[in-house]
């Protein structure tokens, strides 16, 4: 195995920059596992900011990846809007889950408000402790401002919002709306407490997932929304977005072409979405994907570096930059020897 | 953090031919815990040769350290004479350990026989498959060796051994030499298959003085290790590695008069300072001794705080030193910390 010239920092500079960095870089996309690897309880790494910070650090060094700490949860919006959550301490959770939410009844979509005090909503507090240390760090400061849908089933239900979505949709779009005030507030401060540079925008979209919407349903209840928000955090002079396309999205992707994404984006699929086609819709963008989580979680080393492989081979003369990823978080519980595959993988293969 | 400069076959390679490493190697007593990472069950480790061997790989190159992979357990013999063992797949079992002892009486001691045919005994067919892997992708063959008491505790079960240590001396005496027969014998298979040339043999050795004093120490270990030791010397073994498992100082002197092959490794417990292992063995390569308590209870910042003293104590020692826990890995330990090892030895083992 060829050994690294480019430390992990200078490596993803490198893509970040359209240059040509040493090796594919690796960001795992990874939570809960970095607590289990460290012997640490799984909840540390969302109600925990110093923990969390320290337990990531620890497993980008124990594995060798290139990503940085990050704060963010799927499950993000409701606690934000006055709901409760429950921190993963349980046996089997693995990631924090909003126990009641803020807009159960059409009264209260409708009376719902956005919080005055952004930074004292919800996870906001323990999001920017973690902005704080990664500013310390001079690593770039990672803010969670969606997707606008997950939020905002986060905020209603998901069950219930799917319903209204038909029978009531001018709440969903009232609900829609005070989400992305917020999330526009919140890169507000952000840009006011970090300055704009050093700032990644953070879209993790879940619900947008064609198993649960409609590609018609993304145009009505996302898309307006997303490229509003976007916009604006743009203007406010970030330049980088982070995206997770997560799930079966190959219907919204033409509709994703359409969202700003300031000037330099990374769009992480799953493995639903193809890396190729993927390449095709993004040709500017760095395309980060997609060994399947549940082949980290279950399979055998051999099969994890071979489909990793596989990627790697797809994507990694992009013109926009590719960077090897799991398609989703990797699972908690995976075995440490399949995740490092990956690094494996990139370090074997990923040679530019 | 600088490169290394070899890799770990390099550095394994130069450490046994005594010639300069780029630094420290780490090497790790390492058996359940590469299960763990590999998400299988523990008992794969001793109950399935290709498993094992396929989990110690992976861990290994997960890490980056640069041995050991090997097959064996510290409560070894009592299955190879006839007992019983359970292979540890139940929740917070961690290596095989005898449920029923082959030597349950006086009667059964005095009658205890070496088993006719050694490639069936015990844990013999695993380990003989291992050490065929180990054979066909060129690593060192390890044969597990012992040591005689430890093996005697096993068979005999260590509460009903002790007291005939004092009460029975004759009967010990002949259990130990049954032992040390059945391990010569395994020892002849292994060389007539493998060569001696290959052969990295090895001893588990739980003769500490908080269970048996130096003087006991003198009476029924030494003599049958000094058999094993001198025998496997003379066969040509290429390595012989013992474990001085625990609190041992009072034994050193004995343990030092033993050959070790044509290169000794001594890994010894946090009990025992790596000066004193020095002056006791200057020839050998010196392991140890990080706690194994604090691999699995402390923050990594610990754990490398304690491999960055251990290398400070070892590095020039002038037999060579690997950096090693002072006993096993526990299974259970935060991969993290366990990576504080290898990481110890490039910030700070550097030569």
């Amino acid at each position: 195995m060829m050994r690294d010239t480019m430390t992990s920092a200078e490596r993803m500079g490198a893509v970040m920059k359209g240059e040509k960095p040493d090796r594919v870089p690796v960001i795992p996309f990874i939570f809960g596992h970095c607590a289990l690897v460290a012997g640490q309880p799984l909840a540390c790494v969302f109600d925990n900011p110093e923990a969390s910070f320290k337990v990531q650090l620890q497993a980008a060094e124990l594995y060798g990846y290139d990503g940085t700490p990050l704060y963010a949860y799927a499950s993000a919006g409701g606690w934000e809007f006055g709901g409760d959550v429950e921190f993963p301490y349980k046996k089997y959770s693995g990631a924090t889950v909003v126990t009641r939410h803020p807009a159960a009844t059409e009264e209260e979509a409708l009376n719902l408000k956005v919080p005055e005090d952004i930074t004292k909503a919800g996870a906001l507090p323990l999001a920017l402790e973690m902005a704080r240390l990664q500013m310390k760090h001079h690593m770039p400061v990672t803010m969670h401002i969606g997707s606008i849908l997950s939020w905002t089933g986060s905020v209603i239900g998901e069950e219930r919002m799917l319903t209204w979505m038909i029978r009531k949709p001018e709440l969903v779009h009232s609900v829609l709306d005070k989400v992305a005030q917020f999330q526009v507030k919140v890169a507000e401060h952000y840009v006011k407490e970090f300055g704009p540079e050093p700032i990644m925008a953070f879209v993790g979209a879940a619900t947008e997932s064609n198993r649960l919407i409609s590609p018609k349903q993304f145009e009505t209840f996302v898309l307006p929304y997303v490229s509003r928000v976007n916009q604006s955090i743009s203007d406010l002079g970030v330049q980088v977005f982070f995206a997770h396309i997560c799930g079966e999205q190959n219907k919204n992707l033409k509709l994703w072409q359409k969202v700003p994404f300031g000037k330099r984006a990374v769009m992480s699929f799953g493995r639903e979405v193809c890396l190729k086609t993927a390449m095709e819709m993004f040709p500017n963008s760095i395309i980060a994907g997609n060994v399947d989580p549940s082949l980290i979680q279950e399979g055998k080393p051999e099969e994890v570096l071979d489909q990793a492989r596989e990627c790697i081979e797809m994507a990694k003369y992009h013109p926009g930059g590719y960077v090897l990823m799991s398609g989703c978080d990797v699972p908690p519980l995976a075995p440490p020897v399949n995740v490092f595959q990956l690094i494996k993988a990139s370090r074997e293969f990923g040679r530019y | 953090m600088g490169g290394d400069k070899m890799t770990s076959q390099e550095r394994w390679e130069a450490l046994v031919r005594r010639e300069k490493l780029d630094r420290v190697p780490c090497l790790q007593f390492i058996l359940g815990h590469t299960a763990v990472v590999n998400g299988k069950p523990i008992a794969k480790i001793y109950d399935d040769a290709a498993a094992s061997l396929a989990c110690q790989r992976n861990a290994m190159e997960m890490y980056g350290y640069d041995g050991l992979i090997l097959h064996g357990w510290a409560n070894a013999g009592g299955f190879e004479f006839g007992g019983e063992i359970e292979y540890p797949y139940r929740r917070y079992t961690g290596a095989p350990m005898v449920t029923k002892n082959p030597v349950q009486s006086e009667e059964d001691a005095a009658n205890l026989v070496v088993p006719k045919d050694i490639t069936s005994a015990g844990s013999v067919p695993v380990a003989l498959e291992f050490s065929r892997l180990q054979y066909k992708l060129g690593m060192p063959v390890t044969i597990q060796v012992g040591s005689p008491l430890t093996w005697a505790g096993s068979i005999c079960g260590e509460e009903r051994l002790m007291p005939w240590l004092i009460k029975k001396p004759d009967l010990v005496h002949h259990v130990l030499r049954k032992i040390t027969d059945f391990i010569l014998a395994k020892t002849e298979l292994w060389i007539n298959e493998f060569g001696p040339e290959r052969m990295m043999a090895f001893d588990l050795c739980i003769e500490t003085n908080k269970l048996y004093s130096p003087r006991q120490f003198e009476t029924f270990a030494f003599p049958y290790l000094k058999e094993i030791h001198g025998k496997l010397t003379d066969m040509g073994v290429a390595i012989f590695l013992s474990h001085i498992c625990g609190e041992q100082n009072k034994n050193l002197k004995f343990w030092s008069q033993l050959g070790f092959g044509k290169r000794g490794m001594i890994s010894v417990g946090k009990e025992i300072t790596l000066q004193a292992a020095s002056e006791a063995f200057p020839a050998c390569v010196i392991m140890g001794h990080v706690d194994p308590v604090v691999i699995q209870e402390g923050t990594p910042e610990q754990v490398l705080a304690l491999c960055e003293q251990s290398i400070a104590e070892g590095k020039n020692h002038p037999g060579g030193y690997a950096l090693m826990s002072g006993c096993e890995v526990p299974p259970q330990a935060p991969p993290s910390n366990v990576a504080q090892m290898v990481k110890a030895c490039r910030l700070y083992g550097q030569y």
